[in-house]
């Protein structure tokens, strides 16, 4: 293990704006972590309680179905953040992350956030505002989603959600092979999932 | 302006009393009749309330008319986005019997914030969670909708109803998978509404 540095700390968004002493308790709180490539960060169903800040290599995010079938859905690189609901509201994680790359992060837990919050507010108020903003951003491409199905372009959509269009073939809501989402625009199931899980 | 003592309401119970102090100098209670609007869907929102007593309800105007999308009572919070988006109010919010509720603007929010008020800091928290939740509802009930993972056969499409529903309840953070499951989804054109129901679990 290399020892802590907080300038790979200082290269996330989150933190750009932190003062030194608040960056100092984030590295006191999080425990440093590496992986060796194909190395499991995270696994699927597995009670997730941390959030990782991952400062070098690359991560890749996958979903696996009820059949064990995985898609890629995603990919995390340096400076970016992974697992972070988890740390505020422990659950069950929604995807596999699997490391690309070598590659080294800083994880905090739900129980380190909050004696950051009591420790160094600031800190604690930039990571929360930050998950704010990635939450609110994935809502609204859900909800950008649920709009393309409410109003389908004439020629890319079959009868599709007319309510009451009953129980024939309705072409758009066809899972592919893969798991994906079935095509909302044919071309694109999986960049809906990337924003979803990152990448 | 109401008064009230704060430390009385079993709904504020998980606040510290220093909490409840900074909260009552910089929050007014406000009392609204039955009828009245503490959010006009589509308006401007500045700031959110926290409702102590009474009960609001959350309504949103869709195509076949009003719909009633959750009722909130005592220690909820509601109309939260306003503190960190400026988007329009996605839906109005009306007081179903008398209710008091505690005003929070988005600038009182945001000095708190700045100065780490411990009190800034738990409201920024359940925001943060209200939309996690929110999310992971969403991510969970739109993808098993669209996949149909839970039909045998061929699923049927997402009613449009069901959609609109969703994606109002997205918009309100206070809205858990319960409140939208209690949420009547009104069949336009004389439809029948088992399949619906059977989407709408599925």
């Amino acid at each position: 293990m290399t020892p802590k540095s907080s300038s790979h700390l200082r290269d996330l968004q989150v933190f750009a704006d932190l003062g030194d002493a608040d960056l100092a308790a984030v590295m006191q709180l999080t425990r440093q972590r590496s992986f060796v490539s194909g190395e499991v960060v995270f696994e699927q169903g597995d009670r997730g309680d941390t959030m990782l800040f991952l400062v070098a290599g690359r991560l890749r995010v996958e979903l696996e179905d009820g059949k064990g079938n995985r898609t890629d859905v995603g990919a995390v690189v340096a400076g970016q953040v992974v697992g972070e609901m988890a740390a505020l509201d422990p659950a069950p994680r929604a995807a596999h992350v699997i490391a690309a790359s070598d590659a080294t992060g800083y994880e905090l837990s739900v129980d380190a956030l909050r004696q950051l919050r009591r420790e160094a507010p600031a800190a604690a108020a930039a990571i929360t505002s930050a998950v704010i903003g990635d939450v609110t951003a994935r809502l609204r491409t859900i909800n950008e989603r649920i709009e393309q199905e409410l109003n389908p372009t004439a020629t890319a959509r079959g009868p599709g959600v007319k309510a009451g269009a009953g129980r024939g073939p309705s072409g758009g809501y066809r899972p592919h092979a893969d798991g994906a989402l079935g095509p909302g625009s044919a071309s694109e199931p999986r960049t809906w999932w990337a924003k979803l899980f990152g990448g | 302006m109401a008064t009230i003592d704060l430390r009385k309401l079993a709904s504020l119970k998980d606040y510290t009393n220093a909490e409840l102090r900074v909260l009552a100098a910089v929050a007014p209670a406000r009392e609204f009749k039955v009828g009245q609007m503490l959010c006009v869907e589509g308006t401007s929102g500045h700031s959110c309330f926290l409702l102590a007593t009474g009960s609001a309800q959350v309504k949103r105007t869709f195509e076949e008319g009003e719909r009633v999308l959750a009722t909130l009572t005592g220690g909820q919070i509601v109309g939260q986005m306003a503190l960190v988006d400026r988007s329009p109010r996605s839906a109005s919010v009306v007081a179903a019997e008398v209710t008091l509720a505690l005003e929070l603007t988005r600038d009182v929010f945001e000095n708190l914030l700045k100065a780490h008020s411990p009190l800034a800091l738990r409201v920024q928290e359940q925001i943060a969670i209200a939309g996690i939740r929110q999310l992971r509802m969403a991510t969970q009930r739109f993808s098993s909708l669209l996949l149909g993972q839970t039909a045998k056969a061929a699923a049927p499409p997402p009613p449009r109803s069901v959609l609109q529903t969703m994606q109002a309840a997205l918009e309100e953070w206070d809205m858990s998978m319960e409140d939208l499951d209690q949420v009547h989804v009104s069949v336009p054109r004389g439809q029948v509404g088992a399949q619906e129901s059977r989407s709408r679990r599925a």
